[in-house]
C-alpha cells in the first residue's frame, strides 16, 4: 500500500512510484485538483519488456488512464478491486501549461 | 516428480524423511538414483520470484535447469542434493505449459491422435496447461522434484490475446534437500518411504 503526491505539475511528466519487480501494483485511488487551466491528464506505466519468442526487449509506455479536467475542478476515483495494473514506473503527464496536484494510491 | 495437487499445497520433504526414487531414474544422467532409498537431511526453503513482461499472443520459455546461459539454475548443483520446487503463477490471461524434456515434449497431453497442446491452435491452446487458477503464490499446488543433471524442464508462458502486455510472475519455493543413500534400508524405512517418480514414469504417451 502506498501513496504518491505531486504538486504543481505543469507541462511535464513526473514519476509517481515504481512497482517492485516481484509484484504487480494496482491503482486503488486517484485524486486530482486543477488550480489553473483545463487540461488532459495521463496516468502512464513505463516498463521494459523481456526478450520473448517474438520480440526483443524494449521500453514501452502504456497509458493506463486519461482524465479530462476543466479549470478549477477536482477529480476523485477509487477502485478497491485494483483493476488498473502497473508493471513498471507509474507516471503522470500533464501536457499543458497549468497547475495540477495529483495524489495516487496503490497496493 | 511433477504433479498438480487437486486441493491444497503439498507438504514438503522434511528432515529425516525417507525417499525412494522410481525406476525412471535408471537411465541417462540420473541413472544412479533408480530404485534406491535416500534419507533427507537439513532441508532449507528458498523463495525466488522471477518476472517477465511480454506482449500478448507471444510466449517465453523459462528453462528451470542449469543447462546453459539464460536458464534459471533451479536444479541442484551437487550430486547429493534434491530440489523439491513448488510453483505459484501470478499473471492474468497467461497460460503455462510444462515441457520436459525441453524443448518440445509437453508434459500434459491426451491419448488421442493430435491431442497435444498447441499455442497456434485456438482450441488446443487450452489443453494441458496451467493458469493462476491452478496454482497461486499463496497456494502452490504444482510440485516438481529435480536431481543434478536431470533433463531440462521448460515452463512455456504464453500471454493470451487481448492483454496488450502482461507481467508474468513465477513464484518458486525451492526446498533444498541434502540426501544420503541408505545402502541397506530397513523394512520400516521402505514402508514409509515417499516415492519420487521421474517425469518419464508420470508422463502418459499418445497424442502425437
Amino acid at each position: 500500500m502506498g501513496v504518491a503526491v505531486e504538486e504543481a505539475i505543469s507541462n511535464e511528466t513526473r514519476d509517481l512510484f515504481t512497482s517492485p519487480n516481484n509484484k504487480i501494483c494496482k491503482l486503488t485511488g486517484i485524486q486530482v485538483a486543477n488550480t489553473d487551466a483545463a487540461t488532459r491528464i495521463e496516468i502512464q506505466d513505463t516498463f521494459t519488456t523481456t526478450t520473448s519468442n517474438g520480440a526483443s526487449a524494449t521500453s514501452v509506455t502504456e497509458v493506463r488512464k486519461v482524465i479530462m479536467l476543466e479549470a478549477g475542478k477536482t477529480y476523485s476515483w477509487n477502485d478497491d478491486e485494483g483493476n488498473i495494473k502497473i508493471f513498471g514506473t507509474c507516471k503522470v503527464e500533464v501536457p499543458n501549461v497549468t497547475a495540477i496536484d495529483v495524489t495516487v494510491m496503490w497496493e | 516428480m511433477i504433479k498438480l495437487f487437486s486441493d491444497k499445497a503439498p507438504s514438503l520433504l522434511l528432515d529425516g524423511y525417507i525417499i525412494q526414487f522410481g525406476d525412471g531414474y535408471n537411465t541417462g544422467e540420473v541413472a544412479k538414483f533408480g530404485g534406491r532409498y535416500y534419507k533427507v537431511k537439513n532441508p532449507q526453503q528458498v523463495r525466488y520470484t522471477r518476472y517477465y513482461i511480454i506482449p500478448d499472443s507471444d510466449y517465453i520459455d523459462v528453462n528451470l535447469s542449469n543447462a546453459s546461459s539464460g536458464t534459471e539454475n533451479l536444479y541442484p548443483y551437487q550430486a547429493n542434493e534434491l530440489n523439491e520446487i513448488l510453483l505459484g503463477i501470478e499473471a492474468d490471461g497467461t497460460i503455462v505449459y510444462p515441457i520436459i524434456p525441453a524443448p518440445d515434449r509437453y508434459f500434459q497431453q491426451l491419448g488421442y491422435t493430435g491431442m497435444i497442446p498447441s499455442i497456434t491452435d485456438s482450441t488446443k491452446r487450452y489443453l494441458g496447461c496451467l493458469t493462476q487458477d491452478d496454482t497461486t503464490k499463496d497456494n502452490m499446488r504444482f510440485r516438481m522434484c529435480f536431481v543434478k543433471d536431470e533433463d531440462p524442464m521448460v515452463l512455456r508462458c504464453y500471454v493470451d490475446s487481448g492483454q496488450s502486455y502482461e507481467k508474468i510472475l513465477l513464484h518458486f519455493l525451492v526446498n533444498r534437500c541434502t540426501i544420503s543413500k541408505l545402502d541397506v534400508p530397513t523394512e520400516s524405512q521402505k514402508a514409509k518411504a515417499r516415492r519420487i517418480l521421474r517425469y518419464s514414469e508420470l508422463k502418459k504417451g499418445g497424442g502425437m
